[in-house]
């Protein structure tokens, strides 16, 4: 499953469960809690949060405390609100969507 | 872990020309292989699988790149990157091209010494038809100022390899939007210089026996110029075909 078109949605709710958090922890959290479902090349998800930060919705700085540099990231109060719009876009969607795919045949197509 | 250094080069080579972000993408394109190999490593994997799974799961480096990209750059920065992306050109191909050259007259420098020093009373010619190269009248001569055009070629291309290196560091210069253009330019010259070693070891050959050796000599100074052109565009050319 591609997840691509709510990329966002996903980082946005992984980081509002943990942060501040690095990229590696916050793609581990995403896999983990959709049970690996999702078919995501992991590095395209730090273009995604440095768009995210362009937006205003991100903020990150390095971490001083990891032996490698690694950006540390955490929601910013406007990437909240876009976090709560967008979990409401996916509510109304995933229920339109749930009632086009489950509307049960009529007895012509069934 | 050469195999995650490899993804790493082939990242460092793409996100030249994207400053800032593509400095970051890329130390955290390191810390998140690397990671990945080590819990890989602790999983139970083994070394190798360990890096391969990392990488797969890290992703196309082109597509990563390309999402870099598209998160918005102006365009006066677009025409910069492509400015340099042409200068990285230029200077790759001097590179590849000063070094075939470089190291083909110093074998063909070297190789009418050594002939001259086992024969000393070598009366022979160094070019078809008894003709010498125009700054020598000896076979001697010519050899010594082989030697010294293959060093001269040599050192500026060292130079040039290591200020390369040194600019990519500092100001990311692009390397790989022109790779193409860089194979087709770099081996069109190395085959002229493999055709013109090759041409005059080939017309030597059918020349009198004692000008055999020094038809040979050109023959390997062509072979030289021939490796270093193969090696370079297979050295190229795989990402290519990789990632299209």
């Amino acid at each position: 499953m591609n997840p691509r078109g709510q990329l966002d949605l996903l980082l946005l709710a992984g980081l509002q469960r943990q942060q501040p958090v690095h990229g590696y922890a916050l793609i581990g959290s995403v896999r983990e809690l959709s049970a690996d479902a999702f078919d995501l090349a992991e590095g395209t998800v730090y273009p995604a949060l440095r768009r995210l930060e362009s937006q205003g919705w991100v903020d990150s700085t390095w971490d001083d405390n990891s032996p490698r540099p690694r950006r540390l990231y955490r929601l910013t109060h406007a990437g909240r609100q876009a976090l709560r719009e967008k979990r409401r876009d996916w509510a109304g969607f995933s229920v339109a969507v749930n009632a086009v795919v489950t509307a049960p045949l009529s007895a012509d197509h069934a | 872990m050469s195999a995650i250094d490899d993804h790493l080069d082939e990242l460092f080579d793409l996100l030249a020309g994207n400053g800032a972000a593509g400095r970051r993408l890329l130390a955290e394109a390191e810390d998140h292989l690397y990671a990945a190999y080590r819990d890989g490593v602790a999983t139970g994997l083994s070394d190798e699988d360990a890096a391969r799974r990392a990488i797969e799961h890290f992703g196309s480096t082109r597509q990563i790149v390309r999402q870099l990209r598209g998160t918005g750059q102006p365009r006066s920065r677009k025409i910069r990157a492509r400015f340099l992306a042409a200068l990285s050109t230029a200077w790759r191909i001097a590179v590849v091209v000063g070094a075939a050259a470089g190291l083909s007259y110093l074998v063909y420098g070297v190789g009418v010494r050594a002939l001259l020093i086992a024969d000393p009373g070598r009366n022979t010619t160094c070019n078809y038809q008894n003709r010498s190269l125009p700054w020598s009248s000896s076979c001697g001569g010519t050899a010594n100022v082989s030697l010294v055009i293959g060093a001269a070629l040599l050192t500026a291309t060292a130079v040039l390899w290591l200020t390369r290196r040194s600019t990519l560091h500092r100001t990311s210069l692009p390397q790989t939007t022109t790779t193409f253009i860089s194979i087709v330019v770099a081996l069109s010259v190395a085959s002229a210089l493999v055709l013109t070693f090759t041409g005059i070891g080939i017309l030597q050959s059918f020349l009198p026996s004692q000008d055999r050796p020094i038809g040979n000599v050109n023959l390997s100074a062509a072979g030289v110029a021939l490796t270093i052109a193969v090696v370079y565009t297979s050295m190229r050319i795989k990402p290519l075909l990789t990632h299209g």
